[in-house]
């Protein structure tokens, strides 16, 4: 766990310096120019195919997400088909709300590494935290930055 | 609707072809000629994305999908309409976690290895369970997804041997496992040109020739191929060449490297994406990453090109491009590609390919 905290900050460092402007820019040309705080707010950004692991964090998210007055979780995912994306919501039974990246441009743009990500934004907007889904999966942990 | 022998869009052009010397076999004009467009139904159970594979029934009447998200296969019959799901979600006899890979066989059973559960199981064509079995155990290797071989009441898979992983052109290349999962034999050498290549790839496709008892082999990023006999398991052949549409990157790109990076090392740099048999010809399909699918992520975006060799003088024949389609399948002389992606208008063409002597 010491090691995850203390490797992933150096391994994701320039994805830390994104500001919130640019991911509010994202999320705005992504969803129809919908304005949108990204404060306090977890972002789980995948493809409508990741594998198992990946899949069971979504559950736990969505479970926090109800749970929780404080911290907004919802999910990007980049696809093309809006019905891929429905079928992927249906079929693992998750409620989040989806922002749909139809032509990879957070990949474009740079904002992450690598998908399968969650992002934490906190109470600025700025990235406090970062790290790949399905290696971590307590949300109630990455939010306090165990 | 079928439609009657429509000259396809597909501009049928061997690219320059300098760095080969000219050649009888190269006087054969292959043609691409349309004979139906078939949409898939959606059924009582939606599919909302298929890998790109396609498995087709001996006498072509079913078609078979894995479907990414559900982990299923899902049945059509040739015209479209929906049959069948194959497997539920779970780790019961019939349930699945993963399709790894599949393949149906002559007798319509369909095989899966479910990677997760590192098993083999084979279920009927309506999805009634016929033999569930663990498979690799005290394995050296693993099989490679998506490529798995009915051979002869055993299945033929490429592998990468454990401890090859980040040397993989020491590892061996095949292994057929019978039908209760366990190995029959492991042979053949992985291809050479992963040390020169600047991806770490290590998936090697499969195409297998029953009645004539061969397998082609060839790494997603090597123009080359390779023939073994599954009877001696033998190597028969090393064997194509660098063609004038292959182009691999430039540096070296790793799993590391981040997303946006790789996005612009493979720009228009080829893999192939699948290999097929007929009776005259092996057939390599090669995509070119354009830089108009990383753009819009259109899967059609991607430059196709199919590269014939002759099956009895394995001589390089002709690149021919296709235009706005991706192939999935060849079976008796039929191609099926894809024409579009879209689940709510999932398109499947069907060409017959004809080949004149000039």
């Amino acid at each position: 766990m010491i090691c995850f905290s203390g490797c992933g900050k150096d391994t994701y460092a320039p994805y830390y310096e994104k500001t919130a402007n640019e991911w509010e820019q994202y999320i705005s040309e992504i969803s129809d120019k919908e304005e949108v705080s990204l404060s306090n707010t977890v972002l789980l950004v995948l493809t409508s195919s990741e594998c198992t692991p990946s899949i069971a964090e979504l559950k736990n998210w969505d479970t926090f997400n109800k749970e929780s007055d404080s911290v907004n979780v919802q999910m990007v995912i980049l696809e093309k088909y809006i019905t891929t994306i429905q079928v992927f919501l249906d079929y693992e039974n998750i409620d989040l709300h989806v922002y749909r990246d139809s032509a990879y441009t957070l990949i474009k743009k740079d904002l992450l590494p690598t998908t399968p990500m969650k992002v934490y934004f906190g109470k600025e907007g700025r990235v406090k935290k970062l790290s790949p889904i399905g290696t971590n999966n307590d949300p109630v942990k990455f939010i306090n930055g165990l | 609707m079928p439609r009657s022998l429509v000259f396809l869009l597909i501009a049928i052009f061997a690219l320059h072809c300098s760095r080969t010397p000219p050649s009888d076999s190269k006087k054969k004009s292959i043609e691409l000629i349309q004979s139906d467009t078939v949409v898939l139904e959606q059924g009582t159970q939606l599919f909302g994305k298929f890998y790109e594979h396609m498995r087709i029934s001996q006498d072509g009447s079913y078609w078979l999908f894995n479907e990414r998200i559900r982990n299923q296969i899902f049945v059509f019959k040739s015209d479209g309409s929906f049959y069948s799901v194959i497997g539920k979600k779970g780790r019961g006899p019939d349930e699945l976690l993963t399709v790894s890979s599949f393949d149906i066989n002559k007798n319509n059973e369909v095989a899966i290895f479910d990677g997760s559960q590192r098993m083999l199981k084979i279920f009927t064509l309506d999805g009634r369970l016929i033999s569930s079995n663990n498979i690799l155990e005290n394995a050296d290797f693993s099989l490679v997804p998506h490529y798995l071989r009915w051979y002869k009441g055993k299945l033929a898979g490429t592998i990468i041997d454990l401890d090859s992983r980040f040397e993989p052109y020491n590892s061996r290349l095949l292994a057929l496992i019978n039908d209760d999962g366990s190995t029959d034999a492991v042979f053949g050498k992985f291809d050479r040109f992963s040390k020169q290549d600047h991806r770490e790839t290590f998936v090697s496709l499969l195409a297998v020739d029953e009645d004539n008892n061969v397998a082609y082999t060839n790494l997603q990023s090597s123009p080359y191929f390779q023939i073994y006999d599954l009877e001696s398991f033998e190597r028969i052949l090393y064997g194509g060449e660098m063609t004038e549409a292959f182009n691999k990157p430039s540096q070296v790109v790793t799993p590391q490297t981040s997303l946006s990076k790789i996005m612009l090392l493979v720009e228009n740099t080829s893999v192939f994406a699948h290999i097929f048999l007929t009776d005259e010809y092996f057939i390599q399909h090669m995509q070119i990453l354009t830089k108009e699918w990383f753009d819009t992520s259109d899967y059609t975006a991607k430059e196709n090109i199919l590269v014939f060799y002759d099956r009895e003088t394995n001589e390089f024949i002709k690149e021919v491009k296709v235009d706005g389609i991706t192939p999935l399948a060849i079976q008796n002389g039929k191609m099926y590609a894809v024409e579009n992606f879209d689940p709510d208008h999932f398109t499947i063409g069907i060409y017959e390919i004809n080949t004149k002597t000039e």
